[in-house]
């Protein structure tokens, strides 16, 4: 006959103290054995996970493929911008990829580039790497990046046409947000560093 | 049969609340990692090396203030009257048209939170459920509620070409526990190492689940973190609220009892 569940609940936690661990029975709780392949966001070896699991794994994975190739369209374009010579008016790709605090910040450095006759005269900077941080979300964004740009190498015009390299590189975390359907780079953190 | 059965049960709750412990050590570990300093609010530049960096921002030792020109904070970015452009301003302030008064835009409440770093706002919960061997917790176990301190912050931010000082303060966390109850803290207590009774509530902030979830669809635990947080910038000063959230899943089962006679 069953014992009611408070009771036997109340008997196993006075008992707890006086338990001798040795090997863990196989218990009455859920059957279900994983039987679904994860593979963790940030890399990493995929591992055994129930079907949700899989499911919530697969649509960060996805939701991070997607904040990737915004990212590399920005850089693309930024990097177009700066051998322009700088822009006075954001550029179809920038407001397709970028809002707010970043949009504003950009646009002001590419408004002194214009202003200044700079941008980029020599070399390239490419993404050294690219990761994504699940763990690291700020309230309202969803999705967060960390990139390095290697920039020490690539030469630029600076103010009165004087010609200058960096000798450092870049490395940025973005913060994404969505905004009507599009993932878009809302703001960051950044940091110079010797090397990406 | 019984005594059998207990004992296995016994183990299992022990193991959840041994195994929590690793788990907070290594949560820890890796909260360092992603909260590593030298992170600069704000986009990053193309910029000289030196022409506007936080590296060589002179600051008031290296720029006596007796000598002339007189100095300037660069970061304050003051033009008294007669300075002209022998100034260093970080940005010049643009000169006000006769008999219009130059607007000054408060910070956002993004802008600050971004500018913050506040901690981790992910739920965590004592006994952590990631540790037993069915990732769960109980129906009917006390559950301790809390987030990651610290509870006081203060940092410094670029408002509008200014020097930004921030000063936050945690104020009440409110955790929705994905069965319509929701619980608001002004104090929580991190789950011990080593607790003195198992099964005992939280002193400050906890909830017991009275339905198991749904298999496949595990409870949504949102922790909503609140923070005042205080901003002093070119003269103005004022005080604002931030919520910070983080999410995670639950599942919470039951555990059952067998009485063989």
């Amino acid at each position: 006959m069953p014992v009611p569940r408070s009771v036997a609940f109340a008997v196993v936690t006075a008992l707890l103290p006086v338990a001798g661990c040795v090997e863990t029975p196989p218990g009455p709780l859920p059957q279900a054995t994983p039987s679904w392949s994860c593979t963790p966001v940030a890399g990493g070896t995929p591992y055994a996970c129930y079907e949700h699991q899989y499911q919530q794994t697969s649509a960060q994975n996805k939701l991070y493929e997607e904040a990737e190739a915004v990212y590399r369209k920005y850089h693309a374009e930024d990097e177009r911008i700066f051998r322009l010579g700088g822009l006075t008016e954001p550029s179809q790709v920038l407001l397709e990829t970028t809002t707010d605090a970043y949009l504003r910040e950009a646009m002001a450095e590419y408004r002194g580039l214009k202003e200044n006759h700079g941008g980029l005269i020599k070399g390239t900077y490419g993404i050294a790497w690219l990761k994504p941080l699940p763990d690291t979300i700020r309230a309202g964004f969803v999705a967060t990046l960390e990139v390095c740009t290697d920039v020490s190498e690539a030469t630029f015009r600076g103010e009165g046409g004087k010609p200058y390299q960096i000798g450092e590189d870049n490395a940025e975390r973005l913060y994404f947000v969505r905004e009507s359907e599009l993932l878009k780079i809302g703001a960051a953190d950044h940091q110079r560093v010797k090397s990406c | 049969m019984l005594i059998q059965r207990l004992a296995g049960l016994l183990c299992a709750i022990a193991v959840v609340g041994a195994a929590a412990l690793s788990t907070a050590i290594s949560a820890r570990a890796d909260d360092s990692v992603t909260a590593s300093d030298g992170w600069v609010s704000g986009r990053v530049t193309k910029e000289e090396p030196g022409h506007n960096g936080e590296q060589t921002r002179r600051t008031k030792d290296t720029q006596p203030s007796t000598q002339s020109p007189p100095y300037y904070d660069p970061l304050d970015c003051v033009r008294p009257v007669g300075a002209g452009a022998a100034v260093d301003c970080e940005r010049d302030l643009p000169e006000p048209a006769s008999g219009v008064e130059l607007l000054f835009v408060p910070p956002t409440e993004a802008e600050v939170r971004v500018a913050l770093h506040l901690p981790d706002p992910t739920p965590r919960f004592g006994p952590d459920p990631s540790v037993n061997e069915w990732k769960m917790l109980a129906v009917g176990y006390p559950i301790w509620l809390w987030t990651d301190a610290p509870t006081e912050l203060s940092a410094t931010a670029t408002h509008d070409g200014l020097s930004m000082t921030l000063r936050a303060e945690w104020t009440s966390t409110s955790f929705e526990m994905g069965d319509g109850h929701t619980v608001t803290c002004t104090k929580t207590t991190e789950y011990p190492k080593h607790p003195d009774r198992y099964g005992a509530p939280s002193p400050t902030c906890g909830y017991t689940y009275q339905k198991r979830s749904k298999p496949g669809h595990d409870y949504t635990v949102t922790a909503s973190t609140h923070w005042r947080v205080s901003w002093a910038t070119g003269g103005h000063s004022g005080t604002l609220t931030s919520t910070y959230a983080g999410r995670r899943m639950l599942p919470i089962g039951e555990l059952q009892a067998l009485i063989r006679g």
